[in-house]
C-alpha cells in the first residue's frame, strides 16, 4: 500500500493514474501544477511523486527545486514526459526515475511498487 | 713619332681585310688571309717559271700577277691585297726578271719597275676591294629592308586580324591608328574616328581616370594595365581590359600610346552571373537548412503534443480492460473513463487535421468551396458552439445585419474557431469577447474579434501567425502552434487579410478582412 502524489496538467492523466492505482489499493493525491502540489506536501508525505515537467504557474522543475530546498523527509519523485530524452529530463532535476509518455500501465504499476516497497 | 702610323695601319688592316662566309672556317682567320696573297703570287711565279722566252715570261707573270692581287683583294679584302701587290713588285722586278738588255737591270730601272708595279698592284688591289666592298653593302642593305619588310607584314597581320581593338594615339590623344577589331569593338569606322581625341571612346565620368592614366604612362613612360569602361558608338557600355604602352620614335623620344583593348563584358557577365548562382546557392542552403531544423523542432513538438492524449487514451483502455477483467467495473468509472477517452479523441483528431492542413497548406493543396455565405450568421453559430466551454466569458455579437461573403464556410468557420477558443483560452479570468461583423467597402467584410485577455508580450508580437510559434508556451499548454498560422493561410488564401492589434488597456483584436467577390451583386 502507497502514497502517491500526482502532479500534471492534464486531467485524463491525474483521473486515469487516480482510477489505476486506486484500484490496486494505493491511495492517490492530485495536483495540477507544482504550486497545489507543494501546498498538499505541507501537510502529507506521499510514498511517490510522479511529476509532470510542463505545466502551467509552476513547472516540474521550478518544483523539483523548490521541494528539495525544504526541509523534513523528502519523497522520491519519478519524471512523466512525453519529450523525446526523458531520462535527460529526468537526470535535469536528479529524479529517482522516469515514466516515458505514453506509458504502459504495467509500467506505472511496477514503478509504483518499486516505490511503495521500498518506502 | 714612328709609333702612331703603326696602330693606324694596323686599324687600316683590320678594316679592310675581309672574308666571304662561304669560304671555309680554316680560310677566314686572318692569317689565312695574308697567306693567301703569298701564295697566290707563288703560283703565278710557278705558272710562268716554265716559260722560254724571258719577255713572255715577264709580260705573263705580270698579268697573272696583277690578276692574283684582284683575286685576294676581293675575296680578302684591300689589306691582303696591298700584301699582294708588294709581294708581286717583288718578284717581278727581283726575282723573275731578265736581263734583256744591259740597262734593264742596273738598280735605278729595278727601283723604277718596282715602284711603278707596286702602284699599279695597289691600284688593282683598291679598286678591287672598293668594288667588293660596295657590293657587299647593297646586299645587307638589300637584306636588312627585307628582314624590315617582312616583320612589318607580320605585324601588320597580327593587327588585321585582331580580335581584339588594337589603336594607337599621338602625344595629345588622338587617334592614328585603328584595327578591324576596334571597328567591331567600338562601331567606329577608322575613317571616322582617325585624329579624334581617344576619350570619345569613354564615357563622361571615367574621362580624368582615363586621362590621368595615359598622362602617368607619357611622362614615367609606364606600361597601361587597366580594366575599364568604355562606350561604343551607339551610346551602349563595354567592360574591356586594356593593355598598353608609350610608343618610340628612331630617336627613343616618346611619341604617343598603343594599346590593346580586349572586350571582357561576357566574362564580367558570368562573373557576375557566378556570383548571382553562388548567392542564390547560399541563399537556398540556408533556406534549406533552416526548413530542416524546423521541420525535425515541428516534428519534436508534433510528436510531444501527440504523446499527451495518448498517454490518457492507453492509460484509460489498460485500466478498463482490467477492470473488466477483474469485474469491478462499475458503471460509474465506466463513463468517467470513456468520456475522457473521448475527449482525447477528440483532441488528437484536432491535432492530427491541423497537421494533416499545415501539410495541404504548404504544398498548396487546398482547395477553397466558395459560396455567397453570411459571415454574421457563421459568427452566431461557431459563438453558439463554444458557449458552453466558456462559463467564465460573454459574448457580445454587433452586426448591421447579414453580411455576406464568397468564402468556403468550412474553413471560414475554421478560423473564427481558432480565433474564439484563443480568446477563451488566453483571458482565464473571464471578462467579455466582443466580435464585430461589417463591411467597411463594398468589396470587403470585416470581422473584428476582441477579448480582455493576456494579450501577446511585445517579444512574441512580430512572429504570432508563423509556424510553431507559442506566445504562451511557458505557461499554457497552447498546442502545436499552428492555430494562427493556420488562420492567416486559409485568409490569404481567400485573398484577405488577418492582422491583430494590442490595445493599451489589455487583451488582444483580431481582425480578419475578407473580399467579397461575386456576393457583392449577390446582397
Amino acid at each position: 500500500m502507497a502514497r502517491v502524489l500526482v502532479v500534471d496538467d492534464d486531467a485524463t492523466v491525474r483521473a486515469y493514474i487516480g482510477m489505476a492505482l486506486e484500484e490496486i489499493g494505493h491511495e492517490v493525491m492530485a495536483a495540477e501544477h507544482g504550486i497545489a502540489a507543494l501546498i498538499i506536501l505541507e501537510s502529507r508525505l506521499p510514498d511517490v511523486i510522479l511529476l509532470d515537467m510542463r505545466m502551467p504557474q509552476m513547472d516540474g522543475w521550478e518544483f523539483a527545486q523548490r521541494y528539495r530546498d525544504r526541509s523534513g523527509p523528502k519523497a522520491p519523485i519519478v519524471v512523466m514526459t512525453a519529450a523525446q530524452d526523458a531520462a535527460q529530463r529526468a537526470a535535469q532535476i536528479a529524479a529517482d526515475s522516469y515514466l516515458a509518455k505514453p506509458f504502459d500501465l504495467t509500467a506505472l504499476y511496477e514503478c509504483v511498487e518499486r516505490f511503495a516497497t521500498s518506502a | 713619332m714612328l709609333r702612331w702610323p703603326v696602330p693606324r695601319a694596323r686599324a687600316w688592316l683590320a678594316a679592310n681585310t675581309w672574308a666571304p662566309d662561304w669560304l671555309p672556317r680554316w680560310l677566314r682567320h686572318p692569317v689565312a688571309s695574308y697567306v693567301a696573297p703569298v701564295l697566290a703570287i707563288a703560283l703565278a711565279a710557278a705558272l710562268t717559271s716554265g716559260l722560254e722566252h724571258s719577255l713572255t715570261r715577264f709580260s705573263f707573270h705580270g698579268m697573272a700577277g696583277f690578276l692574283a692581287i684582284l683575286v685576294t683583294a676581293i675575296v680578302w679584302g684591300a689589306g691582303p691585297g696591298i700584301v699582294g701587290a708588294l709581294l708581286n713588285a717583288i718578284t717581278l722586278n727581283f726575282v723573275v726578271v731578265l736581263p734583256q738588255s744591259p740597262g734593264d737591270h742596273d738598280v735605278p730601272s729595278q727601283i723604277v719597275g718596282f715602284t711603278l708595279a707596286l702602284c699599279f698592284g695597289a691600284t688593282v688591289s683598291l679598286v678591287g676591294s672598293q668594288a667588293e666592298a660596295r657590293r657587299r653593302r647593297l646586299v645587307a642593305e638589300h637584306a636588312a629592308i627585307t628582314v624590315l619588310e617582312r616583320q612589318e607584314s607580320v605585324l601588320a597581320a597580327i593587327v588585321q586580324s585582331s580580335q581584339d581593338a588594337i589603336t594607337s594615339r599621338d602625344r595629345e590623344g588622338r587617334i592614328i591608328s585603328w584595327n578591324p577589331g576596334a571597328e567591331r569593338l567600338y562601331g567606329y569606322s577608322a575613317h571616322e574616328i582617325m585624329g579624334q581625341p581617344y576619350t570619345v571612346l569613354v564615357p563622361e565620368h571615367l574621362r580624368e581616370q582615363a586621362r590621368q592614366v595615359v598622362e602617368d604612362a607619357l611622362r614615367d613612360s609606364l606600361q597601361i594595365q587597366l580594366e575599364t569602361t568604355h562606350r561604343h558608338r551607339d551610346g551602349h557600355l563595354i567592360d574591356v581590359a586594356v593593355s598598353g604602352n608609350v610608343t618610340y620614335d628612331s630617336d627613343h623620344r616618346v611619341i604617343g600610346t598603343a594599346a590593346i583593348v580586349h572586350d571582357i563584358t561576357a566574362r564580367r557577365q558570368m562573373e557576375a552571373e557566378r556570383d548571382r548562382l553562388l548567392e542564390s546557392e547560399r541563399d537556398a542552403r540556408t533556406a534549406a537548412e533552416q526548413a530542416l531544423q524546423a521541420r525535425d523542432e515541428f516534428l519534436a513538438t508534433a510528436a510531444h503534443e501527440l504523446k499527451t492524449p495518448l498517454t490518457g487514451l492507453r492509460g484509460f483502455t489498460q485500466t478498463l480492460l482490467l477492470l473488466s477483467d477483474k469485474g469491478t467495473l462499475d458503471p460509474v468509472r465506466s463513463r468517467t473513463a470513456l468520456r475522457s477517452i473521448e475527449v482525447q479523441t477528440n483532441r488528437l483528431t484536432q491535432l492530427v487535421g491541423r497537421l494533416f492542413d499545415v501539410a495541404r497548406l504548404e504544398t498548396g493543396r487546398i482547395v477553397l468551396e466558395r459560396a455567397p455565405i453570411d459571415l454574421t450568421n457563421l459568427c452566431e453559430e461557431v459563438v453558439a458552439t463554444l458557449e458552453p466551454y466558456a462559463n467564465a466569458h460573454s459574448f457580445a455579437l454587433e452586426a448591421p445585419g447579414p453580411v455576406v461573403a464568397d468564402v468556403d464556410e468550412l474553413r471560414i468557420e475554421q478560423v473564427l474557431t481558432n480565433l474564439l477558443d484563443n480568446a477563451i483560452k488566453y483571458s482565464p479570468d473571464g471578462g467579455q469577447i466582443a466580435i464585430s461583423v461589417s463591411s467597411p467597402s463594398t468589396d470587403n467584410a470585416q470581422i473584428a474579434i476582441r477579448d480582455h485577455g493576456l494579450g501577446v508580450d511585445e517579444q512574441h508580437r512580430a512572429h504570432i501567425f508563423e509556424r510553431l510559434t507559442q506566445a504562451h508556451a511557458e505557461d499554457y499548454r497552447s498546442g502545436l502552434g499552428l492555430g494562427l498560422y493556420i488562420s492567416r493561410q486559409i485568409v490569404e488564401l481567400h485573398g484577405g487579410q488577418i492582422c491583430a492589434e494590442f490595445p493599451e488597456d489589455g487583451g488582444s483584436l483580431f481582425t480578419v478582412l475578407l473580399p467579397r467577390g461575386t456576393a457583392t451583386r449577390v446582397e
